[in-house]
């Protein structure tokens, strides 16, 4: 682990549900960056990042955030150490509307009082957003559900955000738009681990990336690299 | 999965003798529990009935008792020879009337069932429970019912229950020579005989086609449904099933005690009953005979003795409170007490198949087997001879129709278009790859083919026949059959079961035939296990048949998913994603493997893929779907060199890729 | 015998006139049925946000209801009042003991879910509910022990007034007592409160979050687990508010009252749309209207029947129930 290293796993395995997603991972984010972990469906993507945030135990190894060990403390004190998540599947609350989402999001902080400008920052990040603070979540378009769940999860100020799947079902256009903001976000210092399907545009906005074959790393470079290496571009970016 | 074990004589030569010689012993003794016994055994009876709605199909069944008053309610009406009214006062004999008593019974418990077929867990264990209060209701209020007819006779009082004084009294059963009247010997072995008879017959029911289906309902109703169980029939036979013998525990109930009231079936019944199956563990006839007698053992004997000996330490101790303790008083409390507490501590009841914690050195060993050898390499020559035969004739020409033609297939989920006016043709023995973006409506399509979503308008033709509007059961039967994204096999039944299931509606045993098993069922049932092994030496899961479907390696889990769905005999197989989670080497194995079944089989299948290679390589046309539309269509060369399709899926700036990288 | 009805069949009407018109008969039981269902409203809304926020039919709820009753009869015996409260004992013994009984019923509540229900929070589907019914079984043959099986006489301790005749002067049809305004002045402002609470307070947006979605409450920071507790205090509290105000209003109470309210407090939180807070009032007043009219119109003994009735009709044919809400989870 490098000295800047805010989050570290190291021989991870974990269940999800019956099955052994995990198989011994080890991977390194360091302060400021963006790391993708890219990988098929199945591949223990989803598991990983479950691991980090504390919804899933690991069964060996451990995960270190900030030089502390995370992998027995609780979620809920998990994130007030600085780790925020837009979950696969942007998993807003359907039934509140937008400002409480984004309310939520910011539940676990502890200065109340510079909330407000926070949530100037995060609408300055997501105009549409603004437009629609007092509507139900589950109204909004798929676009800003994924906007939605990324500003909740800036609002609790965190060091670090883990992304998961961000372009899921969205257009092209919108995918180029959520990616242009992942790099915005990274900008203002925001750490960022980020779990995607598209490879491509991953590996184009992260510096790192790291290859999951079933729950095993099986390939890690910088991004360019792994861009331009044989398997990468045969199994995840459907060339020949 | 059965609990009855092998024929053992000596074991049973000695239980028998045990049986029969018990109440000689009790009188010679003078001990007097016979009377006891057969009350225990009444309850023991109800619930084994229980257990085929609870322990079988997993349908918390709370107003069990209902049933157990509508079997006793039908001895004592028919039976009785009192009561003024033109309906009763037959006496009619009780050897008619127990077997009416459970052809009531199940009737009912067809009726009840059939409005919970809707809901699903919490919700049905709440109509069973609204049934269970209404029935005591209103068998208390019919006892005493005005109605104004007008005319001459202005107001008929009508008695049709007996109201809150119930039914005294019914009549004894008759047999020449046996006393019924004063000598509870005969009683114990009437309820002997039928607690046996009945015990047999679900023992049988358990072990048949319906018993499987039964507990795939159980574990996953929308896999079974998926593979060709119709969830409609399998529970009413449950609920009907499971109430006759109620009847017979009803109508013995009510000759023995010779009178009936309406507070012998309420909730407490229900509750008691369930504490049996819970203590003993539900869908184990073994325990629930024990939870059963162990529970009765408790209230009617040990209560009274420990209340003896509570009294006693209070007297010596001196404490006023401990000497003047009716422990029967309590006995509710100690249900309740022991139903957590098993919950608690052990869920599976005591005779239950303990889960299995995931064993991650056992995985660790298989995994690594399974890097130096790699999974077993599928083989033609094992494909089994039957499975050619019920496959398609293996010359197809150019002419052949399309297996599969979907035209306009359109689907809304509230304002949201999941699938959109989708076109998909399946040649005969083609392989079609489904590619899309994650959320592009591939599985929302499967879910149209299979019948779990209707669509809203188009149309799927399966040989020219249509399925829309048909329930998935019956798709499985016109030769359609799936594996799910995630993994859904029926978890606590054993890998042969798992692909017996899938035989399911190629067989044809009624309930009937599964009680009394002429050689017609016999002979289906030996093939369907012989087929049933066939197919799993073929997937390379052979030595494992005895295993539960998960404590299964995942690999193993996702070939025996297949092994299932090729159980049904299908003319078109649809995989979604079948290679998620997997390695590179089972990845090719798995491909092989598709291969072969579409080479040797002619089977035609349907595949939603994300790994490229595999989609690239083995189909013969791809669909590329986006936002639910299909955007492309074509072999895979022209798939990969399509514009939009490197747009909407393969990622924007490919081009630009392509040139720099 | 469960069958008898809780008390509330006995029908009131002014003690000097019993010959009462088809319309006056209408609008007095009109009148009980909104005191019923505001009691049931109470019931209910503890059904409904434990359903909500962990997918349990908490079959005890309804005896934490009658427990409310015993115990809060404890807490008045304990200070020493037997009869009819006066001037400064309505405003310190009467909120007093609303508070130790909302207390003890809500630690009671809670004390369940700790010991009963959390070790099987990823149990099998039906566990939980075994041990509901378990718990249930428990309390009540508790209570049954505790006080015995004759039904227990509460002292008529708030005074009864016949507001019309005493008060405005006025020799009306209808017959509304000080006991009525005790009812809606205690139901409505506890409701108001909740409401408040759920919908404005940071802990209350916490408890919908988390009944929405168990994961991401968590991923928010969200201590899931006190989360329930404090839903499981609350729903507990109310319950202990309602078996009070029963026990006032009847002035009798059954050790076996608890699975009848609770049946039919289950029903008027399903009629409402199970999860819904507006819902459960609602079905709350639903079903206190039904039952009133019914005991006048049909027979108290064919209430239940009517009740588990409309309770399987509506599960089956609108398992959302009158307010569930439809949010669309997609766009």
């Amino acid at each position: 682990m490098s000295a800047s290293g805010l989050l570290a796993l190291d021989d991870v395995h974990a269940y999800y549900g019956n099955i052994r997603a995990l198989k011994g991972v080890s991977l390194t984010v360091d302060r400021g960056e963006i790391v993708t972990l890219i990988g098929s469906n199945g591949a223990g993507k989803t598991t990983t990042l479950r691991t980090v945030i504390g919804t899933v135990r690991p069964l060996r190894g451990t995960v270190t955030f900030a030089g502390q060990r995370i992998d027995r403390v609780p979620t809920h004190k998990i994130v007030r150490l600085g780790i925020a998540q837009s979950p696969e599947g942007r998993r807003i609350f359907a039934p509140m509307t937008v400002l409480e989402n984004l309310e939520l999001g910011a539940f676990s902080r502890t200065d109340r009082e510079a909330i407000p400008q926070d949530l100037e920052r995060v609408l300055a990040l997501f105009p549409r957003l603004r437009d629609r603070l007092g509507q139900k979540g589950g109204t909004l378009s798929g676009g800003e559900q994924q906007m939605l769940a990324m500003g909740r999860a800036l609002m609790a100020r965190p060091d670090m955000l883990l992304l998961d799947e961000p372009s899921m079902g969205l257009s092209p256009i919108l995918v180029e738009t959520i990616f242009a903001i992942i790099r915005n976000i990274n900008q203002l210092g925001t750490t960022i681990l980020l779990v995607e399907q598209n490879a491509r545009m991953a590996l184009r906005v992260a510096h790192r990336g790291y290859v999951l074959q079933t729950g095993r790393i099986v390939l890690q470079d910088a991004a360019g690299a792994l861009l331009r290496s044989d398997v990468v571009r045969k199994a995840y970016l459907g060339e020949k | 999965m059965t609990d009855s074990g092998r024929w053992r004589p000596l074991p049973a030569a000695l239980l028998v003798t045990a049986l029969v010689g018990y109440p000689f012993l009790d009188r010679w003794l003078q001990a007097q529990t016979v009377h006891a016994v057969t009350d225990a055994m009444i309850y023991v009876l109800l619930a084994l009935g229980l257990n085929i709605v609870v322990g079988y199909a997993g349908l918390l069944d709370l107003g069990y008792a209902a049933f157990f008053a509508i079997g006793a309610y039908t001895m004592g009406l028919l039976n009785s020879p009192v009561l003024g009214s033109p309906l009763y006062g037959h006496a009619w004999s009780f050897w008619v009337v127990i077997w009416i008593a459970a052809l009531v019974s199940a009737g009912l418990g067809v009726v009840i069932g059939a409005p919970t077929l809707r809901v699903r867990g919490d919700y049905l264990a709440i109509i069973t429970l609204a049934f269970g209060e209404i029935i005591p209701v209103a068998i208390r209020n019919l006892g005493d019912i005005t109605i104004d007819i007008g005319g001459w006779r202005p107001v008929e009082r009508l008695n049709l229950t007996g109201g809150e004084n119930g039914v005294n009294p019914v009549g004894r059963p008759y047999l020449p020579g046996v006393n019924f009247d004063t000598d509870f010997i005969p009683w114990y072995f009437l309820i002997l005989v039928i607690g046996a008879g009945s015990l047999w017959a679900m023992n049988r029911m358990r072990d048949s086609r319906l018993g499987r289906a039964w507990m795939a309902i159980r574990e996953d109703e929308t896999a079974a449904d998926c593979t060709g169980v119709n969830p409609v029939k399998t529970k009413l036979l449950a609920f009907g099933l499971g109430a006759s013998f109620s009847g017979f525990a009803g109508s013995f109930y009510a000759a023995k005690l010779q009178a009936i009231t309406p507070g012998a079936f309420e909730f407490n019944v229900s509750i008691m009953l369930l504490c049996m199956i819970v203590l003993g563990g539900m869908g184990s006839l073994k325990g629930v005979i024990l939870g059963g007698m162990l529970i009765t053992l408790f209230d009617r004997i040990l209560l009274a003795q420990l209340t003896f000996l509570v009294r006693w330490i209070g007297r010596s101790l001196g404490s006023g409170i401990l000497a003047s303790v009716d422990l029967t008083l309590w006995r509710w409390f100690f249900f309740g007490l022991g139903l957590v507490i098993v919950m608690l501590v052990r869920p599976e009841g005591l005779v239950g198949r303990r889960v299995r914690p995931p064993a991650a050195d056992v995985d660790e060993r298989e995994e690594a087997l399974a890097l130096v050898a790699g999974p077993p390499r599928p083989r033609a020559e094992a494909i089994p001879g039957w499975l050619r035969e019920a496959a398609a004739p293996p010359a197809a020409s150019p002419t052949t129709p399309p297996v599969l033609a979907v035209r306009g297939l359109t689907r809304r989920f509230g304002g949201l278009v999941a699938v959109s006016e989708v076109d998909l043709v399946i040649p005969a023995r083609g392989i079609v790859g489904l590619i899309g973006p994650n959320g592009a409506g591939k599985t929302t399509f499967f879910n149209l083919v299979t019948g779990l979503l209707r669509p809203d308008h188009g149309e799927i033709r399966l040989g020219g026949e249509s399925l829309v509007g048909l329930r998935p059961h019956a798709i499985v039967g016109r030769g359609i059959a799936r594996t799910f994204q995630s993994i859904r096999l029926f978890q606590n039944m054993s890998v042969l079961d798992n692909v017996l299931v899938g035989e399911h509606c190629r067989l044809h045993a009624s309930v009937a035939g599964a009680v009394f098993r002429p050689p017609a069922v016999v002979t289906e049932e030996g093939r369907a296990r012989a087929r049933a092994r066939d197919l799993l030496a073929f997937v390379g899961l052979g030595d494992k048949d005895g295993e539960l479907a998960k404590n299964l390696a995942y690999g193993d889990q996702r070939r025996l998913e297949i092994a299932r769905a090729l159980a049904t005999e299908p003319r078109l197989l649809l995989l979604d994603e079948p290679t998620a989670g997997m390695n590179p080497r089972e990845t090719d194995t798995l491909t092989e493997f598709i291969g072969l079944l579409r080479h040797e089989l002619g089977l035609a299948v349907l595949l939603i893929e994300h790994h490229m290679e595999v989609v690239m390589g083995i189909s013969d046309r791809i669909t590329v779907l986006d936002y639910g539309t299909r955007i492309a269509e074509g072999t895979p060369t022209e798939i990969r060199r399509n514009a939009k399709v490197i747009e909407a899926y393969l990622g924007t700036g490919y081009e630009q890729e392509l040139v720099s990288g | 015998m469960r069958w008898e009805g809780m008390g509330e069949e006995r029908r009131r009407s002014p003690p000097f006139r019993t010959n009462l018109d088809w319309h006056e008969v209408l609008i007095q039981q009109t009148i009980n049925g909104v005191t019923r269902g505001a009691v049931f409203a109470l019931i209910a809304l503890g059904y409904t946000m434990v359903y909500g926020i962990i997918g349990l039919i908490n079959f005890a709820h309804g005896d934490v209801f009658m427990l409310g009753l015993f115990i809060s009869l404890s807490y008045f015996t304990l200070l020493g009042m037997a009869g009819p409260l006066h001037g400064w004992q309505l405003v310190t013994v009467l909120p007093l003991v609303f508070l130790l009984t909302m207390l003890t019923t809500g630690v009671i509540n809670v004390t369940i879910d700790r010991v009963a229900y959390r070790p099987l929070r990823h149990a099998f589907r039906l566990a939980p509910l075994i041990t509901a019914i378990g718990v249930s079984f428990m309390l009540e043959n508790l209570a049954l022990i505790w006080k015995g099986p004759a039904p227990l006489a509460y002292p008529d301790v708030f005074p009864s007034v016949d507001i019309l005749r005493e008060w405005v002067g006025v020799d009306s049809l209808l017959f509304i007592t000080t006991k009525d305004l005790l009812v809606l002045g205690t139901t409505i402002p506890l409701m108001i409160a909740l409401q408040y609470f759920v919908t404005r307070t940071t802990w209350g947006k916490a408890m919908r979050a988390t009944a929405h979605d168990k994961e991401t409450a968590l991923a928010m920071g969200i201590d899931v687990e006190k989360t329930i507790i404090l839903t499981f205090f609350i729903g507990g509290a109310l319950a202990g508010a309602a078996g009070l105000i029963q026990g006032l209003y009847y002035n009798i109470g059954m050790w076996w009252m608890g699975y009848q309210a609770g049946l039919r407090a289950f029903t008027a939180a399903v009629l409402g749309g199970i999860g819904s807070m507006p819902g459960a009032a609602l079905g709350g007043l639903v079903i206190g209207f039904l039952s009133a009219w019914s005991d006048q119109y049909i027979s108290a003994r064919w209430t239940n029947a009517l009740v588990f009735s409309i309770l399987i009709l509506v599960l089956i044919f609108r398992p959302q129930g009158l307010l569930g809400e439809r949010v669309p989870d997609k766009a």
